[in-house]
């Protein structure tokens, strides 16, 4: 073969494929403007075929495991201190004095709270998705027991003198009080919904409970949380104290004299239209006061400004002489230094009425709120020294302690817990989904409405088609990777979308994310948000009421014997491994406050997780979308059921767990993000 | 042509390229650290601040430009066969440069702008009427104050954006104000001084408002009887910095500060040891100041640094017996401020207004106010009359661009509070107030206002 004529082929492959290429590339960009529903994406394959992996080879190689700290502890000599590695799954002990990590004691799953005991010779670790305790004997660094505990144990609380053990078990809305000398659990005491944390008053007589979700209210009416009072003498429930319009109570502390006890909390604004985010319109932010003496009162107090909001308190602590308190604003990467005796003058000037208004007046902080400092991303759990002289904060996404001096109210120095050094595309992700910073003024982060990436239980007004209209339940994020559309209308074909521009105007109402942020917040959306283990079927084994259950759910015949229309059964609209089909579909959900159009069938994974219920949350439990919304069977035939069918209905549906558990089941529905189709009804960017 | 020659050649188009890359990227190579400021001649006589007038819209100013350190003579004068120039607007690369011209005694003030590496002057505004106080948006669109009309004093001025070729030409303020000598804040809204001229002349306020015109509202209001002499420079520190006639003497300026997060309750002077008068201040990229200033009223405003830390003047950098010196500002990269997304939709001609209650007041009542009457006034008079939910909510649909008052009323018609300031709404824009004349730093309570459970009420109503 001559030259000519390989130089003749080589050149006429080459033509070929450039002249494949130009389609190919047309193709690529109508592909990416639609799924990022933009026209000027930077044509980037990385986006989402390698940054949202979440399985194999490629996922390994870009992501990391990082440590996450979240809560810590301290020695009473100051030497040591004990760090709760959220998903490094451990407890690091840590040498205060020369910055340096000197262990790493696995502790289960997701660990989330510790506490040392008086003598410390033992730290007890709750560790939330492995329901225990572990136990570990500081001379050795070993566990030397596991106490079974409740659903999601965080917040622990020891008593004065060591007897008992106070566990708050996040998921099952309980406190297990356990007896130190037999390590057994020897009562069980109901609390509020989710509660997290725990903290004793110091006289040892009570111990305080915060929740984070409301209790059960009237639809359409604020939210109701309980800080639960326990009494530690007859070990009984003394007290629930409710926070009204609050919310998202993290964390408790007591000053030493034990005057005050003082609570992280959230006020939402979810009953007015989100109409604006200017003036507090949409969330404020602060601190529940409870007085702790005879009609002690309990007081609200923003920690907020009127043009700049600290969003996202997570923990507060107390010095040592009772004057200040530091809370750490997880959405703002700041710590408020808190002046406690200008909140004893503003408490002991202030008449009730007054007190109403402080608790919306973005005023008043400036009378008390006398600093506030910057940290890293994320600032999570605080200990402060003995001698309170220094401040540990835990910066959850830097995976490092910051020391700050109290005195000058500076970091002072950092101690590197030894996490991966590297941000990854889903890690910087995570941090921005953690922080405000891209929302006007700083009002809220994604993390506000979704915290810990699930939803808050509250239904908004968006009032995208008029004030009072189109009320919307918040939706969980957890594992919706593969489940468009998104939106209860179904108008977001993607992530992207859902998080784009038109977030920005509707929602965050400041500058849209950059491509290069949406890239990140897709990737940790997609790869980094998974379900807890499923409170009611931990194992896979079904009880026998779930099991009754899934007969109906999976049932073609009604109780009379007729065939149920295919378009009218559980599992069609609901099919594994998701329990959606991803349509749109309308079943005589829609109130008189909507819009006529369909709704996008929401995922049942841990569903039970997720009260209330249906697109605008007017069904406080699972039992009423049946027993109060579904008259005309329109959502499934269902009128025929007697109460014991409906009850083990329920059952099997809170059963429901993480989606990898039903990838084989034999009804599964196929289909991934290429194979959605966008349908007619479909909203356009 | 031989090897050698070749190479030569080669190497000598290889170094006139990169040379000329080199140079076309140095966008803001030519003018980086010197100070641009307004010299204006020193015979024009003071103006009345109390009447609102600026200084620097004075015949004969010009742009002038110096250097740090070299000696006076070293200076440019950038507008060089303008009658008059003023207003210096950077923009945040520092490549280019607004300003307010007019080339002829006749002609009205343009908006120019200036390429600051080939000193090229082009017109951006092409108006009958004036347009003043041009400055750059974080989108790259400017904004300026237009006039209503070109001689009828005090005239109405107005803001508007276009892109920097003037097209796309768009108001954003619709009240009968005087808008004038706007900036943009770090959070992306533009702060303007405003003063109502109808029905009657009110006090100067900073305004802010999103650049789009949504969402004005109150940013700070000078003590009784103060003025405002320019726009605010919001600094490093995060705070709002600007001049504001004395309270002993109306026609000396204060340097004064006050926090962005808390502007209506952080008023501080930040130059209480210096006795003479400040007229305008800027912050340079190190940290302190750039300001106009003058010991007494003998003599011509020069330009000195300031430190902020310890409020004390520093070196003088520029002073003429022949002209005052305003308006400075050092050529630099700054960092730009947040580009707010639009909430305005052209196609719907309305905006939806809701007040929680107006019970809720600052004011303390005089007359009885169980009525719960309120009326929507327009310029020509009374818009509608409606009646407030019994938890003191309204909701109101209002035509869009129009401006309103809003005020209570009792039954016989006798305003309880009111007139409200004015307030309009862009298309589609969706507005919430707490009450009325509400402590401006009260935030909603979280309940369903009774209003939002039925259509809004349309004002004007249809026919």
């Amino acid at each position: 073969m001559s030259k000519y004529k390989t130089i003749i082929i080589i050149s006429g492959l080459l033509l070929a494929l450039i002249l494949l290429m130009i389609p190919a590339r047309k193709m690529s960009i109508e592909h990416v403007n639609w799924v990022t529903a933009t026209d000027d994406h930077p044509l980037n394959c990385f986006s989402c075929h390698l940054y949202t992996q979440k399985d194999g080879l490629a996922a390994r190689l870009i992501n990391a495991d990082y440590l996450s700290p979240l809560n810590l502890s301290i020695s009473r000599d100051g030497s040591r201190l004990y760090v709760i590695a959220q998903e490094g799954n451990a407890m690091l002990v840590v040498d205060a004095e020369k910055d340096l990590v000197l262990e790493k004691i696995q502790v289960g799953n997701r660990p989330h709270s510790l506490v040392l005991d008086g003598s410390e010779e033992r730290a007890f670790v709750s560790s939330q998705w492995t329901d225990q305790v572990f136990v570990i004997d500081l001379a050795s660094n070993r566990i030397t027991d596991t106490l079974a505990t409740g659903g999601g144990p965080a917040g622990l609380a020891i008593s004065p003198d060591d007897s008992y053990l106070y566990v708050v078990n996040s998921y099952s809305n309980n406190i297990s009080i356990f007896d130190l000398e037999t390590n057994k659990e020897k009562k069980r005491l109901r609390a509020g919904n989710n509660p997290v944390s725990a903290a004793f008053s110091p006289d040892g007589e009570s111990v305080y409970v915060t929740s984070r979700r409301s209790l059960r209210t009237t639809y359409r009416t604020p939210p109701r949380t309980e800080m639960t009072v326990a009494d530690t003498r007859t070990q009984r429930i003394r007290e629930r104290m409710i926070f009204e319009n609050a919310y998202i109570m993290e964390n408790v502390a007591f000053t030493p004299g034990g005057d005050l006890s003082l609570t992280t909390l959230i006020r939402p604004k979810n009953l007015l239209p989100s109409i604006q985010v200017e003036r507090g319109w949409m969330m404020t932010h602060g601190i529940g006061v409870i007085e702790q003496k005879e009609n002690g009162r309990m007081v609200q107090l923003l920690l907020d400004e009127p043009n700049a909001y600290y969003s996202d308190p997570f923990d507060i602590v107390i010095s040592p002489d009772g004057k200040r308190a530091y809370v750490s604003h997880s959405g703002v990467d700041r710590i408020s230094v808190i002046d406690l005796d200008e909140v004893r003058t503003l408490l002991a000037e202030a008449d009730p009425e007054e007190l109403i208004t402080y608790s919306n007046h973005l005023g008043i902080s400036d009378r008390y709120v006398t600093e506030r400092i910057p940290t890293g991303a994320n600032p999570k759990g605080m200990v402060l020294s003995p001698d309170g002289k220094y401040l540990y904060v835990a910066e959850r996404l830097e995976d490092r302690i910051a020391v700050i001096n109290t005195e000058k109210l500076e970091t002072e120095r950092y101690i590197d817990l030894g996490g991966p050094r590297r941000l990854t595309v889903a890690r910087q992700g995570r941090q921005l989904f953690n922080n405000a910073g891209h929302t006007f003024q700083n009002q809220y982060s994604c993390y506000t409405c979704h915290p810990d990436a699930h939803e808050d239980g509250l239904v908004y007004n968006m009032a995208a088609s008029g004030m009072g209209r189109n009320l919307a339940n918040v939706q969980t994020l957890r594992d919706i990777g593969e489940i468009p559309p998104y939106k209860w209308n179904g108008k977001n074909q993607t992530i992207y979308k859902q998080d784009g521009m038109r977030f920005s105007m509707v929602l965050t109402r400041t500058e849209a994310f950059s491509y290069k942020e949406l890239d990140a917040l897709v990737a940790y959306i997609v790869t980094g948000i998974t379900n807890p283990p499923n409170l009611y079927n931990p194992d896979g084994e079904l009880t026998e009421a779930q099991q009754r259950g899934k007969d109906i759910f999976y049932r073609t015949q009604s109780n009379d014997g007729m065939l149920i229309p295919e378009g009218n059964r559980c599992y069609t609209c609901h099919p594994p491994p998701y329990f959606t089909n991803m349509q749109m579909a309308d079943v005589g959900t829609l109130s008189e406050t909507d819009d006529p159009m369909r709704l996008d069938v929401p995922q049942l994974n841990n569903v039970y997780e997720s009260a209330p219920f249906l697109h605008d949350g007017r069904a406080a439990t699972l039992e009423e979308l049946w027993t109060r919304y579904n008259n005309e069977d329109k959502h499934g035939v269902g009128n025929d059921m007697r109460k014991d069918q409906l009850n083990d209905l329920v059952e099997y549906l809170k059963s429901l767990r993480d989606a990898k558990y039903y990838k084989d089941d034999p009804h599964v529905y196929r289909a991934s993000i290429s194979g959605y189709k966008k349908t007619s009804n479909e909203g356009t960017h | 042509m031989s090897l050698k020659k070749s190479i030569k050649y080669t190497a000598f188009l290889f170094t006139l390229m990169i040379s000329i890359i080199y140079l076309g990227s140095c966008r803001n190579g030519s003018l980086t650290g010197w100070i641009i400021m307004t010299q204006v001649p020193a015979s024009v006589p003071d103006p009345d601040y109390t009447l609102g007038y600026p200084w620097r819209y004075s015949p004969g100013s010009r742009l002038v430009a110096v250097k740090p350190g070299m000696s006076l003579n070293e200076r440019l004068v950038l507008t060089e066969g303008f009658f008059s120039a003023c207003s210096p607007s950077l923009s945040y690369d520092g490549s280019f440069l607004l300003f307010t011209g007019k080339k002829d005694k006749s002609d009205p003030w343009q908006v120019w702008i200036m390429d600051l590496n080939d000193m090229s002057i082009r017109q951006v505004t092409r108006e009958e009427v004036n347009c003043l106080d041009p400055v750059y948006l974080p989108s790259g669109r400017i904004v300026f104050s237009r006039s209503a009309s070109r001689n009828k004093p005090p005239p109405t001025f107005l803001l508007y954006s276009c892109n920097t070729d003037g097209s796309e030409m768009k108001q954003i303020s619709f009240h009968p104000h005087r808008d004038m000598a706007s900036n943009i804040m770090l959070d992306g809204r533009l702060l303007t001084v405003s003063r109502q001229l109808s029905p009657r002349v009110g006090e100067q306020i900073y305004l802010a408002l999103r650049p789009d015109g949504t969402k004005a509202e109150l940013f700070y209001k000078p003590v009784p009887g103060g003025n405002l002499w320019g726009k605010g420079i919001e600094t490093r520190d995060n705070e709002i910095v600007f001049i504001e006639s004395s309270t002993q003497d109306p026609m000396k300026g204060d340097l004064l500060a006050v926090d962005q997060n808390r502007p209506l309750n952080s008023r501080k002077n930040l130059a209480t040891a210096v006795p003479g008068s400040f007229h305008s201040a800027s912050e340079m990229p190190a940290g302190n100041f750039l300001v106009s200033y003058r010991d007494n009223p003998a003599e011509t405003y020069a330009l000195y640094e300031f430190d902020p830390q310890t409020g004390k003047l520093g070196e003088l950098i520029v002073q003429r017996p022949d002209f005052h010196v305003f308006d400075p500002v050092m050529v630099a990269e700054y960092n730009r401020p947040r580009k707010l997304p639009s909430a305005v939709n052209e196609s719907n001609p309305t905006g939806l207004l809701l007040c929680q209650d107006i019970h809720l007041s600052q004011i303390v009542d005089a007359i009885d106010n169980n009525s719960n009457l309120v009326q929507v006034w327009g310029r020509e008079g009374l818009m509608g009359e409606i009646q407030a939910e019994e938890d003191g909510s309204f909701y109101l649909k209002i035509a869009a661009d129009t401006p309103v008052q809003i005020r209570t009323v009792d039954l016989d018609g006798n305003t309880i509070r009111g007139p409200s300031a004015w307030i309009w709404l862009r298309p589609n824009e969706r507005r919430g107030c707490v009450g009325c004349h509400a402590d401006p730093e009260l935030v909603p309570e979280n309940r369903v206002p009774m209003a939002v459970n039925k259509p809004p009420v349309e004002i004007p109503a249809n026919p």
